[in-house]
């Protein structure tokens, strides 16, 4: 069975998620609330406190996986150079200014009416969020042997996952906060529809694209992904259950079936990156993986030999 | 100045001298390995078959992913082209591990820590060559200067048109190799 790629395992594509769907979640509120919804002011400080948390579990699930936690530290200190550097950076970005964009949705708070600034918050919020949920792309994208991760799409791909996963994560906390009977949750369903409706396309074309790639081990990865080891996780978590399933229950229009399609879609985003951090194996060494020879090459060879006497005997006895 | 090593893969034998040798130097556990030995082949078409031993370790690449994606400046280059790790920057992510295409890096689960082959560039400063070219038997090992055009290593590069691994990714390898 072909080998996964064995380092970056189910911790960091937690991080990743939990990540992408609190900043999403933020971006979402976030733009609702610029462009003047009123229900957005009643929910805000309380989406933004929920991103905060999620992207804070988030980072921390890359420091508990580190093995020298003591110096988790220096992670942060190559952001012009390392891609890895700069993501960390922009998660305590975020998390601080998820705080900070909270903190004007509450009356007790000094700067509660301070429109100007709170709009500020936003739009700055908004630009690290969305980069915050790229950058796994591009982080993955820099390793260079591993050809599935260096499809130009990856990055769209992972936003729109981030994307419908914030989706999601907001209609859960719409119902928690009772207001599902608002416009604003058929809204956001419908933002989540449409989501969901690209995710289908650019996940499995991303796959299917790289089953036709030039590269062998990028074929080799979809080839784990649709027949391999990864393919209940694919199939099962990410097509059906993460995406297919939750568009059907988004049609039907009712606040239960919606919030079982929303957990569902979280699901389905967890399983993604799952999925595609694991698939994404190496670009072969020479000599690798190799094993003793198979019967059938034993066969071949045998074939091969025999007509190549054959010939010698031909050639030595040309008149037998 | 610019340390790079050249494997002529029509001398070596796949002997595992270089691999136990750079083990001792560096006082490795033994599944610890910072040069790996692979066998290939038979390769070609038959009947004009061939096998041969690839010995494998860090390529100190010019434009090593591993130096660019290290997010707390623990891999880097000298200024004599040799990468290496520094242990008390590495705080063990394994992104370098996941970025390097030729897998040559090892986390060392003792120390928390990733390490590869840094060219002993502790015997190279004294004048010595390194421990897997002082111990290859049939000298398919070269170390030597890249930069200087009357080094031994680049008149065997130029004579045999060594090449090195993967080149289309990029990456700049030092290590050049004579293939078979």
């Amino acid at each position: 069975m072909e080998k996964k790629q064995e380092y970056w395992g189910n911790i960091p594509a937690w991080s990743f998620f939990l990540a992408a769907t609190g900043a999403m979640m933020v971006v979402i509120v976030a733009v609702t609330d610029l462009l003047g919804n009123q229900i957005a002011g009643q929910i805000n400080g309380w989406v933004s406190l929920v991103s905060m948390v999620a992207a804070g579990i988030g980072s921390l699930l890359l420091l508990i996986e580190l093995p020298r936690k003591e110096k988790g530290h220096l992670v942060n200190s190559r952001p012009g150079s390392s891609i890895m550097s700069f993501g960390s950076i922009l998660q305590s970005l975020f998390i601080v200014l998820a705080f900070f964009y909270a903190t004007f949705f509450f009356g007790f708070i000094p700067w509660y009416g301070l429109i100007w600034l709170k709009k500020t918050i936003a739009v700055i919020g908004i630009i690290i969020a969305l980069a915050l949920v790229a950058y796994p792309g591009i982080e993955l994208g820099e390793a260079r042997g591993r050809a599935f991760w260096n499809g130009g799409a990856l990055v769209s791909v992972f936003l729109i996952s981030g994307a419908a996963t914030g989706a999601a994560g907001l209609l859960l906390l719409l119902t928690f906060l009772a207001y599902g009977d608002l416009s604003y949750i058929a809204i956001i369903r419908g933002l989540l529809f449409g989501l969901l409706t690209v995710q289908l396309i650019t996940v499995t074309g991303y796959v299917v694209g790289m089953k036709f790639s030039a590269a062998e081990e990028a074929r080799r990865s979809a080839e784990i992904i649709l027949r391999g080891d990864l393919k209940g996780t694919f199939w099962v978590g990410v097509i059906i259950l993460g995406t297919l399933v939750p568009l059907l229950s988004m049609l039907l229009d009712m606040l239960f079936f919606t919030a079982i399609g929303a957990i569902l879609v979280l699901a389905g985003g967890i399983c993604f990156r799952m999925v595609f951090l694991k698939a994404a194996v190496r670009m072969a060494m020479p000599g690798e993986g190799r094993e003793g020879i198979s019967d059938k090459q034993i066969a071949q060879l045998a074939v091969a030999l025999e007509r190549r006497w054959q010939e010698k005997a031909s050639w030595l006895n040309p008149n037998r | 100045m610019h340390w790079g090593m050249l494997i002529d893969l029509k001398k070596c034998v796949g002997c595992y001298a270089c691999t136990v040798a750079c083990q001792n130097e560096n006082k490795l556990p033994l599944a610890l390995k910072y040069c790996n030995v692979a066998k290939v082949g038979p390769v070609g078409e038959y009947p004009n078959l061939t096998a041969y031993n690839i010995p494998v370790s860090c390529m100190h690449c010019e434009d090593a992913s591993c130096v660019h994606g290290c997010p707390t400046g623990a891999s880097y280059h000298r200024e004599d082209g040799i990468v290496v790790v520094d242990a008390d920057k590495c705080v063990g992510c394994e992104y370098c591990m996941v970025v390097c295409p030729y897998d040559v890096r090892r986390m060392n689960k003792e120390t928390g820590t990733v390490e590869k082959c840094n060219l002993c560039f502790k015997r190279l400063e004294q004048g010595e060559v390194t421990r897997c070219v002082e111990t290859c038997q049939l000298q398919a090992r070269h170390v030597g200067d890249l930069d200087d055009p009357n080094s031994e290593i680049v008149k065997l590069i130029r004579k045999y048109n060594a090449q090195p691994l993967y080149p289309h990714l990029g990456t700049k390898p030092s290590t050049y190799y004579i293939m078979p």
